[in-house]
């Protein structure tokens, strides 16, 4: 069903033709060959067929997945640290500062890959209350604020293994995916230490795979995060 | 003798000590942290991609390629776990005889889904301010092939009241034959608040939303406020159209992006 006019890609095949090597050459003509090229198709043709949403190997999507992988653990280890309260301010500021590096713009009003200007990386965050969903969007670096600032007297953050990267699909002359994982947030109030809060968020983040050059690596691809869906989910 | 005193003393003080520890353990232990449920969040449908893969059994419930795609049965249980149970269970495990009949097709014909189709829409209900009032604006967006490998969405439709600026019947015309002698100045006094006006473009006028929404946007006449709903319609499989939304269930696998709506089509 797919109308696009240019040239499709599909299994990793080119339509126009299928560069058969050179030792090939002397049975074209013959029935033996015609054979097997009907068998490879065949076989390719039951293995799944995923979108074709970028130029980028097998080995090249899994290093992107797995760097990005890294920059998420990196975001979920500091807010973890903003978010306890055996951290002196000093300390959460470091962080709160590592933490922001970690996005595009690095919190702050930045012109997006496309050319847009953007206010600053924001999180929508949507919550259920009495059985009705609310969204409120905030940006990024008052959502850090926010986190420091909790009144409970102990929160503890615990970040779950299970995540999910998306396809790495391309805009232009860089790539963009989408990141999901989960984070339990709990809130401790009082000197019996009482759980006062619980809650398990999912977050829906935006990573960008962008072409940047600096001084010390040179020309290299950078994972950057980008904008942010909360979903609070009931399970607690 | 003073050996053995020396000994018991550094015993009993040992013992002391990891006594002394042991309830200073407990007592940080008081703030119990219990990590989330792996096998719930491995379960739930987290992204439209997961769904999309998982109806075409590309990946199994924990993530990992399926090894046996073309598995027939295995693939039906996967599509059975993407509707929504409480609207598509018999209430004994199973589901509901549209649904399965469905899922046969889908399995029988081999049915997939793919991100460059055509033919499934996003429909995105936005809550907007015009003229400082609240309105509710309904974008239609479709997936687009830009180059090589590289899609977007646009918008294909727009509804909402705001747009209701139809043709209208009016027996009369607005703009009268002898208006020219004064300057069209019954422009100024035309009520606008009804459709009727929409007599003076003519018998060929069309209503463009998009048009009528690019020029509210542009003039920032028209603030879009807050993402209020995502819903995708699929009409891949043919003689059917389903819905997918994100539905939130406490303690179930059964959560995530589901299959909330299905329409037999005639």
């Amino acid at each position: 069903m797919n109308t696009c006019k240019y040239t499709r890609y599909t299994l990793g095949i080119k339509n126009e033709e299928f560069n058969l090597p050179k030792t090939y050459q002397s049975y074209k003509n013959s029935n033996i060959m015609k054979k097997t090229i009907f068998a490879f198709l065949l076989v390719l043709m039951i293995m799944p067929a995923h979108a074709q949403v970028n130029d980028l190997s097998e080995t090249d999507i899994q290093a992107f997945k797995d760097r990005a992988g890294e920059v998420i653990d990196m975001f979920q280890n500091n807010l973890s640290i903003l978010g306890g309260k055996k951290y002196s301010a000093k300390v959460k500021a470091v962080y709160k500062t590592s933490a922001l590096k970690l996005f595009i713009g690095e919190g702050k009003p930045y012109t997006s890959p496309d050319g847009e200007k953007r206010k600053g990386v924001q999180m929508q965050v949507s919550s259920m209350r009495s059985g009705k969903e609310t969204k409120q969007y905030v940006s990024l670096v008052r959502y850090l604020d926010n986190l420091i600032k909790l009144p409970y007297a102990e929160v503890k953050l615990t970040k779950a293994d299970t995540y999910r990267i998306s396809n790495i699909y391309k805009v232009g002359d860089h790539y963009e995916a989408t990141a999901t994982i989960f984070q339990k947030f709990e809130g401790f109030m009082g000197k019996e230490m009482q759980k006062t809060y619980s809650d398990v968020t999912q977050k829906n983040i935006k990573i960008y795979i962008m072409p940047e050059n600096d001084f010390v690596l040179g020309q290299h691809w950078s994972v950057r995060l980008g904008d942010i869906e909360v979903v609070e989910t009931s399970n607690r | 003798m003073t050996r053995m005193t020396n000994q018991r003393f550094m015993i009993r003080r040992i013992f002391a000590l990891a006594v002394l520890a042991l309830l200073w353990l407990a007592a940080a232990a008081q703030v119990l942290v219990t990590p989330p449920n792996e096998k719930l969040l491995q379960g739930r449908v987290k992204q439209v991609e997961e769904f999309i893969s998982r109806f075409n059994l590309d990946e199994t419930w924990q993530g990992r390629r399926t090894e046996n795609p073309a598995d027939t049965a295995l693939r039906a249980k996967y599509i059975a776990t993407l509707f929504d149970a409480d609207r598509f269970s018999d209430g004994r495990g199973h589901l509901i005889p549209e649904a399965q009949q469905f899922v046969s097709q889908v399995v029988g014909g081999g049915w997939r889904l793919n991100f460059e189709d055509t033919t499934w829409v996003a429909e995105v209900v936005i809550d907007a301010t015009l003229a400082q009032k609240p309105q509710r604006v309904k974008l239609y967006l479709a997936t687009q092939c830009l180059a090589p490998y590289e899609y977007c969405w646009v918008v294909r439709n727009v509804s909402g009241a705001m747009f209701d600026v139809s043709a209208a019947e009016n027996p009369y015309p607005v703009l009268s034959p002898i208006d020219h002698e004064t300057g069209f100045m019954r422009l100024l006094d035309i009520s606008y608040s009804d459709g009727r006006f929409t007599q003076m473009f003519g018998p060929d006028y069309h209503p463009d939303r998009l048009s009528m929404l690019a020029v509210l946007l542009k003039n920032r006449l028209l603030q879009l406020n807050k993402i209020a709903s995502v819903r995708f319609h699929f009409f891949t499989v043919p003689g059917w159209s389903f819905t997918i939304e994100r539905k939130e269930k406490k303690g179930s696998f059964n959560t995530g992006w589901l299959i909330s709506k299905l329409n037999k089509m005639e």
